[in-house]
């Protein structure tokens, strides 16, 4: 894991920091519901996730 | 999954521009980055966790999204020079505009809620209360204020995965796609020679 890292250079860092932020400003930006099945129950609460 | 789509389809289209021109992608620092966790956290403890979201009442999932939204805008406008940052912007302000004018989440209309949702329980929805602890509140179209912002919009019957998205979604998802494609642009230096 350590060795990994170090071999990650400056750029390859920001640009991983950078899809997270995307990624997260999507979620939060977004507000569409979709159907999936997490935890494989039929609760409204699991059953419904976002679109990421 | 179709914003996640947007995603690797706008890093393929960035890496591919980049290898065409035999370069790195270049990442960009976004300015005020930490607004998007301050955004995030509140919302995904509200919406996304079942045993936190289903302690908070709708008044105050109302009030957490539409705050969040601001915080989200005000972080598009201080980054408003990036590639695409224009684009998550106004699908981001069309999102928080249908919210607003509808008590503080997004309307859903029962007929779409019971085709991407036909195995849903009895009782489990009923108009004019939120659908579960989503962002989502369950509307008829005649109560909707400009329901053509709303989540009206959904994937064809053909496609493996249910969803309803609303016209804001989808220029996020564009802006999504532009904004990482930029990334494989010619760096300054680059340019400069």
């Amino acid at each position: 894991m350590k060795k990994f890292f170090s071999k990650l250079s400056l750029d390859q860092i920001r640009l991983v920091v950078l899809i997270l932020v995307v990624a997260l400003f999507v979620i939060g930006a977004s507000a569409p519901l979709a159907i999936g099945g997490i935890g494989g129950n039929n609760s409204l609460s699991t059953t419904v996730l976002p679109l990421w | 999954m179709i914003l996640l789509a947007a995603v690797i389809i706008g890093l393929l289209a960035g890496f591919i521009r980049a290898k065409i021109g035999k370069r790195k992608l270049q990442p960009v620092w976004l300015k005020f980055d930490w607004l998007i966790i301050l955004a995030i956290v509140p919302q995904i403890l509200a919406f996304f966790v079942p045993t936190t979201g289903s302690h908070i009442s709708d008044t105050w999932a109302r009030l957490i999204l539409i705050s969040s939204l601001i915080i989200l805008l005000i972080f598009c406008w201080i980054n408003r020079q990036q590639f695409g940052f224009w684009l998550f912007g106004l699908g981001l302000l069309l999102n928080l505009l249908v919210i607003c004018l509808n008590g503080g989440l997004m309307p859903i209309r029962p007929e779409l809620l019971m085709k991407i949702f036909p195995d849903a329980p009895i009782g489990s929805w009923e108009i004019g209360q939120r659908f579960g602890i989503s962002k989502d509140i369950v509307m008829t179209l005649d109560q909707t204020r400009l329901w053509w912002l709303s989540d009206y919009f959904s994937l064809p019957t053909w496609f493996p995965y249910r969803a309803a998205f609303s016209i804001g979604d989808v220029i996020l998802a564009i802006g999504i796609i532009f904004f990482l494609w930029s990334l494989g642009k010619p760096s300054p230096k680059t340019t400069a020679l």
